[in-house]
């Protein structure tokens, strides 16, 4: 799993995810993530590179959202593969976090 | 949709639920009950997934369902009192099935008993885990747990 960050804006970032974001893909992020959710007022999360989705990388992503919710942020999805996608179905997490199909739809659902 | 099925046979063998390997010692592999074997199993699973040649939505649902099976062994059940016990891990086919078989000799668990977590409203009132099961039961097409001589015996079946 890799990960890197584009500031978008002041206050507001993307992450661009790579990779399968599972027990050893989410070890490896964490505590970057969790310091990025921490310290802006918008993430877009750029799954169209994340192959694969398990129990363990939803429990990164949430954290981070449930982060952000507290300090009035928001953190948004964009553009998961179709299975990743079908994960976040069954999941539940489809009705939690919101969900882009591209970066332009992200910007504006993310805090200004 | 999950079933629960009987075995037929009335006293499986070892060799009914985990067959030995024959002229592939790679369909099955022994992991430590150790969070650090996640990235041996992820390894086997890629190997194994060519072996079968399974498509890509198969070789996803084989993935997802044992990572999170043994994930879930490790995490949240306790080690075995034997430190050398470990977790046997099989897959391959069997009648035609595309089948997992995942034993361990930790305390009895059946995640068929594991009711399915309770819709959650809102972002603040979701729990943080708990969703490795309801995963596990949605991508594999059939799910069966003995207890027997000791160790959970946890079958999985998939569509492929």
């Amino acid at each position: 799993m890799d990960m890197r960050t584009e500031t978008i804006r002041p206050g507001v970032v993307t992450v661009v995810l790579v990779g399968r974001l599972d027990v050893m893909g989410a070890g490896k992020i964490d505590l970057q993530f969790n310091a990025i959710a921490g310290s802006h007022r918008g993430v877009i999360v750029d799954m169209a590179g994340v192959e694969f989705l398990a129990s363990m990388g939803i429990r990164t992503l949430l954290i981070g959202a449930k982060t952000m919710q507290r300090r009035g942020g928001s953190l948004v999805l964009v553009a998961p593969q179709p299975e990743v996608l079908k994960v976040l179905e069954v999941t539940g997490v489809l009705d939690l976090l919101p969900i882009a199909a591209s970066h332009d739809e992200a910007s504006g659902l993310v805090g200004h | 949709m999950m079933r629960r099925q009987a075995w037929s046979d009335t006293e499986p063998t070892r060799s009914r639920v985990m067959p030995p390997a024959r002229d592939d010692a790679d369909t099955a592999i022994d992991l430590r009950h150790d969070r650090s074997e996640m990235q041996r199993l992820s390894d086997w699973i890629d190997r194994r997934v060519v072996a079968l040649a399974l498509t890509h939505a198969g070789a996803h649902a084989v993935r997802l369902c044992l990572e999170e099976a043994v994930l879930n062994i490790i995490m949240h059940n306790a080690p075995p009192a034997d430190p050398a016990a470990t977790i046997r891990v099989w897959l391959g086919r069997s009648d035609g099935r595309l089948t997992a078989r995942i034993e361990d000799a930790c305390a009895p668990f059946d995640p068929l008993d594991v009711p399915a977590p309770a819709k959650v409203e809102n972002l603040a009132a979701a729990p943080i885990g708990g969703l490795g099961i309801p995963l596990m039961r949605h991508f594999s097409s059939a799910m069966e747990y003995r207890r027997e001589h000791g160790m959970n015996r946890l079958v999985l079946q998939f569509d492929d």
